[in-house]
């Protein structure tokens, strides 16, 4: 516990930590502004097919929809903001020096790893809770509350709104758990190198790759598809269809966790025989 | 006997002169029923079925005021018609705008109805009006309406406890839809693969209400 404290006590005390915070309150402020500003606009422009058949009834533009909006926009970015701080757990004690320092106390290495790892889950799960805390409560006292129309490029869900706090918070728990996948791979990273960038720059060139593996409509690509992380990363989306299909939500979860483990141990076996002498 | 004869002849003369009725008359007696009742309020759960929008059935409350004033007043999202169900009425009741002609006659819900085609005089929204009534109770148990600006709408109703006063206790609405199709950026599967309900055939949606509790003749001041 005392190291965990000591480890978030690090975290804390850099000021890049704080600018996953503050860009994300930056974003949530811009896109509720433009939104309150242009909402409607945009909402006609999206909406102009039903309105030849249909007069829509009720606050379309509500908080709901807002933050779900944000979410949609903020969790490609989301990534680069965890390994911002993730990557450098580990690698930045390296090019600081401060390795060996830590490592002659008399903690081990594995537990030294873990409160690593514990502290960059928790300032994983503070961004996303910040981001969906302050995201639906700005939302809801700017636009009030309502049914949440997804939009999908073939059509419609109407989600009725007593149904939507438990799926947000499904949606928000599903988030950390993506997250925490890639917050694992930047530390594992992070055993590797003796400087900061790296850890980072390769996280992010990793998810890019997986990410346009998982776009691209390549038959070659079917195979590998499953077994990538990103493809189960965004899982979160199927939070909001009318049926929730709970067996593709277990299964991603479970993939996701696997390659936590993976990650987890790769990273922790490294950095328990990792040579800080040199 | 010869009593018999003339109350017979008289009978006659009746049936005959209510057969004899015009197009135009059978139109307007419907009219004429509705006019009675001013304003309603009563409680509507609806039924959507439309191809590309997957939603759940809704309760709501629906408002009616003389003449033509309708809203369907919801908590939550609802895809309604874009013809507001009494705006054919705006063209009915004036009997100098229109020209009605009886095509024929069809069974309708188990009712002998004539299919009446009212065709606007003046330039109206409305190009034509396919009316099946019931002229014995003076009820409109079928709308085809096409216009200019939102195509064609098919509106059957179904009469049960109101049937008195004329008003529906079931409505079913068939609209013409356009095929739905929005940019991939602006939707949520960048890669997905699953898929809304789609449409079978034509891409027609209904919309099923069913009213319950009618308040007739109240003030309604919510609209």
């Amino acid at each position: 516990m005392k190291l965990i404290t000591f480890e978030l006590y690090k975290i804390f005390s850099k000021p890049r930590t704080y600018i996953a915070y503050g860009s994300i309150l930056i974003i949530i402020f811009l896109i509720e502004f433009a939104l309150k500003a242009s909402g409607e606009e945009y909402l006609d422009f999206i909406l102009n097919t039903f309105k030849d058949s249909f007069v829509l009834e009720g606050n379309i533009l509500n908080g709901y929809m807002v933050s779900f909006i944000i979410l949609q926009t903020l969790i490609i970015q989301m990534p680069l903001l965890v390994a911002l701080v993730t990557g450098d757990l580990i690698s930045g004690e390296a090019s600081s020096g401060t390795i060996k320092i830590l490592l002659t106390k008399p903690n081990s290495r594995s537990a030294i790893f873990f409160s690593k790892w514990i502290s960059g889950e928790l300032y994983t799960a503070s961004i996303v809770m910040i981001l969906g805390i302050i995201s639906l409560l700005c939302g809801v006292l700017l636009f009030g509350i309502g049914d949440l129309m997804v939009l999908k490029s073939d059509g419609v869900e109407i989600i009725q709104s007593q149904d939507l706090i438990w799926r947000f918070g499904l949606t928000f728990c599903f988030a950390i758990l993506g997250l925490s996948v890639v917050a694992t791979l930047s530390m594992m990273i992070s055993t590797y190198v003796d400087n900061s960038i790296s850890p980072i720059i390769l996280t992010m060139a990793i998810i890019i790759l997986f990410t346009i593996i998982g776009t691209m409509d390549v038959p070659l690509f079917d195979f590998i598809r499953p077994y990538l992380f990103t493809t189960h990363m965004i899982i979160w989306k199927n939070m909001f269809d009318q049926q929730l299909d709970f067996l593709l939500i277990w299964k991603s979860s479970i993939v996701l966790i696997i390659h936590i483990i993976v990650f987890y141990w790769v990273g922790w076996y490294h950095f328990k025989h990792k040579d800080i002498l040199n | 006997m010869k009593m018999k004869y003339y109350i017979g002849f008289i009978l006659l003369c009746i049936a005959f002169s209510v057969d004899a009725q015009s197009p135009k008359q059978i139109v307007h007696s419907c009219v004429k029923k509705f006019e009675l009742i001013n304003s309603y309020k009563a409680k509507v759960h609806l039924d959507f079925d439309l191809p590309d929008i997957n939603m759940k059935s809704r309760d709501a409350k629906v408002y009616y005021k003389k003449p033509n004033k309708f809203k369907i007043k919801s908590q939550g999202i609802l895809f309604l018609p874009k013809q507001n169900p009494y705006e054919s009425f705006d063209l009915l009741r004036d009997t100098n705008a229109y020209t009605a002609v009886l095509v024929n006659e069809e069974i309708v819900q188990q009712k002998k109805c004539k299919i009446i085609l009212v065709v606007p005089t003046k330039q109206e929204d409305i190009i034509l009006c396919k009316l099946w009534i019931e002229d014995r109770n003076q009820l409109i148990y079928k709308i085809q309406l096409t216009t200019k600006s939102n195509g064609t709408i098919l509106a059957d109703y179904y009469y049960g406890s109101y049937i008195k006063s004329g008003l529906p206790d079931k409505t079913i609405y068939e609209i013409e839809m356009n095929k739905f199709k929005i940019p991939k950026a602006l939707a949520v599967d960048l890669n997905g693969k699953k898929k809304v309900k789609k449409s079978t055939g034509a891409n027609t949606g209904t919309i099923q209400m069913l009213f319950t509790e009618y308040q007739i003749n109240i003030p309604v001041t919510e609209i």
